[in-house]
């Protein structure tokens, strides 16, 4: 049987292993809750990684191109550009997608089968964490954005007022198009 | 006979409280930026009389706390301990069944264990037991530890991460009400001097103005005008807008941020439009311009006085009875404070509407009625003629703001008024609405930029359910009736779902109401276009 096939076959102990390793960057206290997998409004990290992690693995074997690829991490790196990770930390969850497969594939690794249709598929994984990466700046200065759009909303119609005006900032709700992973991440 | 071994306390939640297998207290507090927002000016807390006013910063080593800082903390906590009932209960009570522990929106955005309401109230706790309980002799066996500067500190981290939102509570089968331990917490740590920049300056700018913005009358008189002229401008009507009118029927107060800031502004208006529209007999007051009590949010007396204020105001006006604006904390400190603080209000009337003659028994004691209360009685009797299609490009959803929703109970009516004046409602996910809403993550007075990513992922449970509705009904507006919903809700939404924007509810109503006499609408209250009058706008704003 293909590689490719035997992905498909063991997709859902691969992507339950790999949801594991992402749901363990977060403290210990929380792994059960978060692999419960519950309700995603009751368990919002889990439902999003769990989401997240399904939807990558299953975009990564179709071959999927760099903007679906930054549109299906969008909440999950958003949500980790803000949870005090260091940003290789943030992105760290989409690499152990690779241990996750080798674990799957230990006894035909063993035998040596499939080495270069492994190396390709973990080339996949580092493009897609190099779009996490792209994503994960792209949020950074966003929240930086974000910032100082809120300062200026807040006085924006006292300054109007005054005959004085921001001229590079739109008022809240007119933000200029996101300059990060939702619209640009993939597209250098 | 079958065995059977009862599940141990910790077993019965999902979650854990650890770090990475290190028991809580044995993991010091890491005061990231980002988490914490920075000390009260020493002027204001001068201006305020607070105890140990002094000049420090979380990130420093030495926060400059007083020599006998732990002897007042304890003296702090006997007192409260014996003057407030429910603290005592709630330190006693709790037999941490984790039933509140994933429940609060940090702890779902964060992961941090001490974000959980049952661990965020045993670093108080902990202190308890050790100097109030004879078991906490024992020590850590019996879950005490000693009062040191790194758990002050910890207080300090975590308290100031907690919106006082009250969701744990709902949960929680003593009925703990974990907002109230934050409460107590933030007071103690006050009694040190240790307290927030953006809480005690609007407390002092409110004291001596009437207004968290320290808006002087004047100014206030100036703002109010511009509103009239600008709701002239969208509907051809210029409407009376009364400052201190002695004897008028009714006060009106509105939390300060809808005279100055987006997208307050807009439901401003619609009060305005609708005010003129059914002719009420009203006046703004000059001292009272601001609903919010950011007392609520340190240190009760504080929140006596503000609330004070309101009242002996509606006295000096000699008005029947107040219409309460679209606030959050206003309504939490009416509901449940106000009668053992400044209650009842004796010298005013039942609140009766002028315009149905129904009678608001609920607001027997403040005398306080809500608008939303007040708007859907008036759509209840067919007192206002409505063009719903107006806000037909508003694909709406609605966020229950916590303390209208959890401290009084105000589900319904802001609902009806929204399926009167919307074609399109959508609501959330039944779990993340009325008394299960998610907070904004900015309430309590942590709304600050300082500490914006603890926001924001704080926000991240709300803000989910809202991209779920935004992903399935393509909503575009997030309505609230809070003025820190309206500033919070619009910067996690430009983070997370920049497509969604924030509303007021009677921005909506300020654009469905027909007033008799108004030109022809081609604008919303946002003066853009209607729908159908694109082109129309366009070339009146050529113009």
């Amino acid at each position: 049987m293909s590689f490719e096939r035997l992905l498909v076959e063991r997709r859902r102990a691969i992507v339950e292993d790999w949801f594991h390793k992402a749901a363990e960057t977060y403290p210990s206290g929380m792994w059960n809750l978060l692999k419960k997998g519950s309700n995603r409004f009751a368990n919002p990290i889990g439902g999003t990684l769990a989401e997240a992690t399904e939807a990558l693995y299953d975009a990564l074997l179709r071959g999927a191109d760099r903007d679906e690829l930054a549109m299906l991490l969008d909440t999950s790196i958003r949500l980790r550009a803000v949870q005090s990770f260091a940003p290789s930390e943030a992105v760290a969850f989409v690499f152990e997608l690779k241990g996750a497969v080798r674990r799957a594939f230990k006894a035909e690794i063993r035998k040596g089968k499939f080495s270069s249709d492994l190396a390709d598929f973990e080339h996949r994984v580092d493009e897609a964490a190099l779009v996490a990466f792209d994503t994960y700046m792209g949020c950074r200065e966003r929240l930086m954005k974000v910032r100082s759009n809120e300062a200026r909303g807040l006085t924006r119609r006292l300054i109007e007022r005054a005959g004085l005006s921001f001229p590079d900032s739109p008022p809240p709700g007119e933000a200029a198009p996101p300059q990060d992973g939702r619209t640009r991440g993939a597209t250098p | 006979m079958a065995k059977y071994t009862l599940p141990k306390p910790e077993d019965m939640s999902a979650v854990r409280y650890e770090y990475d297998g290190k028991d809580w207290m044995d993991v010091p507090v890491d005061m990231r930026p980002g988490n914490w927002c920075y000390a009260a000016p020493l002027k204001h807390q001068e201006l305020l009389k607070l105890p140990h006013p002094h000049k420090w910063h979380p990130d420093d080593e030495d926060w400059g706390l007083p020599e006998n800082w732990k002897e007042i903390i304890l003296a702090g906590m006997k007192d409260r301990l014996e003057r407030f009932r429910s603290f005592g209960l709630f330190m006693d009570i709790c037999v941490r069944c984790g039933a509140c522990a994933d429940k609060c929106h940090f702890y779902l955005g964060s992961g941090d264990p001490k974000n959980m309401p049952v661990l965020r109230a045993e670093l108080i706790r902990s202190v308890y037991r050790r100097y109030f309980t004879k078991a906490g002799r024992l020590g850590r066996l019996a879950g005490a530890r000693d009062l040191t500067v790194d758990v002050l500190k910890e207080w300090f981290y975590y308290f100031y991460q907690c919106t006082e939102c009250r969701r744990c509570s709902v949960f929680c089968p003593y009925g703990i009400d974990t907002a109230e331990i934050t409460m107590m917490g933030r007071e103690l740590l006050n009694l040190v001097g240790i307290n927030i920049g953006w809480i005690v300056e609007p407390v002092s700018n409110c004291y001596m103005t009437g207004n968290h913005l320290g808006v002087r009358p004047n100014t206030f008189k100036d703002n109010i005008e511009f509103a009239v002229d600008d709701l002239a401008e969208i509907t051809g009507i210029k409407v009376e807008a009364p400052i201190d009118k002695r004897g008028a029927e009714v006060m009106i107060v509105v939390p300060s941020a809808d005279y100055f800031a987006e997208p307050h502004y807009f439901t401003f208006l619609g009060y305005l439009a609708l005010f003129h529209e059914i002719g009420l007999d009203y006046t703004f007051s000059p001292f009272a311009t601001e609903g919010g009590n950011f007392g609520l949010f340190f240190e009760h007396d504080e929140m006596k006085r503000l609330n004070a204020k309101l009242y002996q105001d509606a006295k000096r006006l000699k008005v029947k009875w107040i219409l309460g604006a679209e606030c959050g904390h206003m309504w939490r400190v009416l509901h449940q404070y106000m009668d053992t603080m400044n209650g009842p209000a004796d010298f005013l009337e039942v609140p009766k509407s002028p315009v149905t003659g129904t009678v608001f028994d609920n607001a027997r004691s403040t005398k306080t009625v809500h608008i939303c209360e007040f708007t859907a009685d008036l759509i209840r009797h067919g007192a206002l003629n409505l063009d719903v299609s107006r806000n037909d490009d508003f694909r709406v959803t609605f966020h229950d703001s916590c303390n209208p929703a959890r401290a009084m109970g105000l589900f319904d009516e802001p609902r009806y008024v929204m399926q009167n004046v919307l074609n399109h409602f959508h609501e959330m996910p039944e779990n993340t609405i009325r008394e299960q809403t998610f907070c904004c993550a900015g309430g309590s007075g942590i709304g600050s930029d300082e500490n914006m990513e603890a926001r924001l992922r704080g926000g991240f449970p709300r803000a989910n359910a809202v991209k779920s509705v935004h992903d399935e009904f393509d909503v575009n507006t997030l309505a609230c009736i809070c003025a820190i919903d309206k500033a919070v809700l619009t910067v996690l939404m430009e983070y997370w779902i920049p497509e969604v924007r924030v509303a007021g509810i009677h921005e909506f109503v300020g654009n469905a109401l027909v007033m008799k006499g108004e030109k022809k609408r081609t604008l919303n209250l946002r003066a853009e276009p209607l729908p159908g009058f694109a082109e129309e706008g366009e070339e009146a704003a050529d113009v």
